[in-house]
């Protein structure tokens, strides 16, 4: 779901090399060495800002809290992190990386000293180049003007990350237990008698002290036919409950429906058929939700939607991928959704990493 | 239908002075603290994702947000005389601008060149005649905030007050910093925030401010604040700083210094004053103490700053801005500085400028302040 993007994210973004070790990122820069190699590139340059930052992440595990980030990463030699920064916050921007050159890009030297370590003339390949602004991109070019190209690389890194890792399964399974706990939370505040937009803050609140990065909240004010952002608005109570929560956490996201009233069953029972069917290969239903447009899911991990929306005739789940899926119903003025995270897995079966409250 | 905002009618009065036809304003759905949000300027919400405002001279005004399911909220808030959620933004957006001949006219654009190049390029594929750049319309028309502006940036402050009191009664050894922010950030939003830029993080000796992370606090920290929630579009900042347990004479002594700057600086800025001259005269206090060599990054880095999201003015107070100062800019004002024997220290208000120099929005302006160890 598209939420409301804040002004900055505030959880810790340290990098924990206990859980992403350098051989991990090794491991995944690979792909990018052999495009370099067998195209003949210099280096590979990844763009990535605070709203959309998933192929940055992936190499860099660096996330830009605000504004913009961008790697290069040359075809031999030590890569270099540029971040739209003063140089005063660099200290605590090292610590979320494990690439040693770290530099403000608000000093454009930075960028135009690495490029001229680099074997000239040639060819810079680009990941999420389009998603610069145009100044920027300006400014990038006229740089490189007359001694580098551009070649566009972003299927390289789609390739790369076709599938999960193990270790982002394992962050995706720790974001999908905070969410839980969140989606939890949210339901005994409203049992409690809470407003629907008190018990979407004490899901928040739960999941931030739970360490969480980011946490996003949408509620239905009228019983679960729309979603809304947050309103200042705390007397709202609805006959049903319905809210989505997302939480990121060690840059993985994690999300959850929480329905309590209206036709909760009924959607429980949609999801219930939905996970029967999903398996590779399998047709994708469209869930009936006007909230939801048509979309049964997507895939989910650095980004809180990876890929297209899963609508009737998607392309099948792919196996290793973890998908947020969800199901819909409307009855009689009031609206629930179902939802789950689930991983497919190679042999038809799937594991359910969590699944939403729903009653 | 809905009331068009003031800034709608200055934006109008400026196209028939430009002799342009519309303009369309953007924003990509990420909301800086720093910067104006053109689309909440001339239509009073904020949009999930991409938004924009188209506004012909004779009088149409369109909003086309991101997503189709934010559409009942966006016709409720929205000032513009229509407006549509939709999940096809850059067709919504060619089709509004063709349904109001707006592709084939003059037009204008407003904070196009911060969205993405992808975006961009298609909306100058829509147009017949290449628009005008007019990136800072928002955030110059909006440099000087009315009434009920004001009342919100007081409101924000507030509720930066009453977060502030909070981490004061729930700071204590033994917590992590990510705890504490979870707690304040989300009582914040309790009582109105709808956004907060909030970096809070505690050191023996802090190098800067950053945001919370897994460190756990402990007895001599010092725990500094930059908290800056958000109210009906108008974020305000206060800057804090406090001691778990006793602080020392020293570090008494030069948080005095920058109470002293933020002083001479409050001082300096009157109506016509460059902002280069404020910042001098923050800077001078720090300069006579022995510090100069630390006024300049990265041992701090600008002495305070414009606050979004309707106006960015009168953007960062560093020393070579000439930038002026008008009666009714609102900013914060912060003469954050590193300090050799303490560490990175916190200072700093929102502030309002009146015709006698900078007005705190504070209730209580910043003290070197203590949590029990």
């Amino acid at each position: 779901m598209i939420t409301t993007h804040p002004s900055i994210m505030l959880g810790s973004y340290v990098l924990d090399e206990d859980r992403l070790p350098r051989d991990e990122f090794d491991i995944r820069l690979a792909p990018l060495r052999e495009a370099m190699t067998r195209e003949g590139h210099a280096a590979t340059l990844i763009y990535g800002d605070a709203k959309e930052h998933e192929a940055l992440a992936f190499f860099t595990n660096f996330i830009p809290r605000m504004r913009w980030a961008m790697a290069m990463i040359p075809a031999k030699g030590e890569p270099r992190l540029l971040i739209s920064i003063s140089s005063r916050d660099m200290p605590a921007m090292k610590a979320m990386t494990w690439i040693a050159d770290v530099k403000s890009g608000w000093e454009w030297k930075w960028f135009e000293d690495h490029v001229a370590k680099l074997p000239a003339p040639g060819i810079l390949a680009t990941i999420n180049l389009d998603m610069m602004t145009p100044l920027l991109f300006g400014q990038l070019s006229k740089s490189i003007d007359g001694v580098f190209t551009l070649a566009e690389a972003d299927h390289v890194a789609s390739k790369a990350r076709e599938k999960h890792r193990p270790r982002e399964i394992a962050m995706i399974r720790a974001a999908a237990k905070i969410g839980d706990a969140a989606g939890n939370a949210i339901a005994e505040r409203w049992r409690a008698g809470d407003d629907v937009e008190n018990a979407a803050l004490a899901g928040e609140r739960l999941a931030r002290a739970m360490a969480a990065q980011d946490v996003r909240t949408l509620v239905s004010r009228d019983g679960g036919l729309t979603l809304e952002p947050y309103r200042a608005r705390f007397d709202d109570r609805p006959k049903a409950l319905l809210a989505y929560v997302a939480v990121k956490y060690m840059g993985y996201w994690a999300e959850a429906f929480v329905s309590l009233g209206g036709p909760a069953q009924k959607a429980n029972t949609a999801l219930d058929d939905m996970l029967k069917r999903f398996k590779p290969g399998a047709p994708i239903a469209a869930s009936a939700h006007p909230a939801l447009d048509g979309s049964a899911g997507h895939r989910i991990g650095l980004s809180l939607v990876e890929g297209p929306e899963l609508r009737a005739g998607a392309e099948a789940p792919a196996a290793g991928v973890v998908y947020a899926l969800r199901a819909g119903e409307t009855d009689t003025g009031a609206g629930a959704v179902a939802s789950a995270m689930v991983l497919p897995r190679g042999d038809g079966s799937f594991e359910i990493l969590s699944r939403s409250v729903c009653a | 239908m809905p009331v068009e905002n003031a800034r709608m009618l200055a934006a109008r009065a400026w196209l028939a002075e430009n002799k342009l036809d519309g303009f369309v304003a953007f924003n990509d759905g990420q909301n800086s603290f720093l910067e104006s949000n053109a689309v909440f300027v001339f239509a009073d919400v904020r949009a999930l994702g991409r938004s924009a405002v188209i506004v012909a001279r004779d009088g149409a005004s369109t909003l086309v947000a991101e997503p189709a399911f934010d559409d009942a909220r966006l016709r409720e808030l929205a000032t513009t005389r229509e407006a549509m959620g939709t999940d096809d933004f850059v067709g919504a957006l060619r089709a509004t601008l063709v349904r109001l001949g707006l592709d084939k006219a003059n037009c204008a654009t407003v904070g196009l060149s911060k969205q993405s190049r992808k975006l961009a390029r298609a909306v100058g594929d829509m147009f017949s005649k290449p628009p005008r750049a007019e990136d800072n319309l928002s955030s110059h028309l909006a440099r000087v905030r009315l009434p009920q502006e004001l009342a919100a940036s007081r409101k924000a402050t507030w509720i930066a007050e009453r977060g502030y009191e909070r981490l004061l009664r729930s700071a204590k050894p033994g917590v992590r910093e990510y705890e504490l922010a979870a707690d304040i950030y989300t009582y914040m939003k309790g009582i109105g925030a709808e956004d907060n830029f909030l970096l809070m993080s505690a050191s023996q000796h802090n190098l800067a401010v950053r945001a919370a992370g897994g460190r756990v606090l402990e007895e001599g920290d010092i725990i500094l604040g930059e908290i800056t929630p958000c109210y009906q579009g108008q974020f305000a900042q206060i800057c804090r700083t406090a001691v778990i347990g006793e602080a020392s004479p020293t570090l008494r002594d030069k948080y005095a210094l920058l109470q002293a700057a933020m002083r001479a600086g409050m001082d300096a800025a009157r109506p016509g004053v460059p902002v280069a001259q404020a910042t001098l005269a923050m800077n001078d206090v720090l300069t006579k103490a022995g510090y100069g060599d630390y006024c300049k990054p990265p041992h701090m880095r600008v002495r305070g700053h414009g606050l979004g999201i309707t106006s960015s003015q009168p953007g960062d107070l560093h020393d070579e801005s000439q930038t002026v100062f008008e009666e009714g800019m609102v900013f914060v004002m912060h003469p954050n500085q590193y300090i050799p024997e303490t560490g990175y220290l916190m200072c700093g208000e929102p502030v309002v400028i009146s015709h006698n120099g900078a007005i705190s929005l504070s209730d209580r302006d910043a003290e070197l302040d203590f949590v029990a160890a």
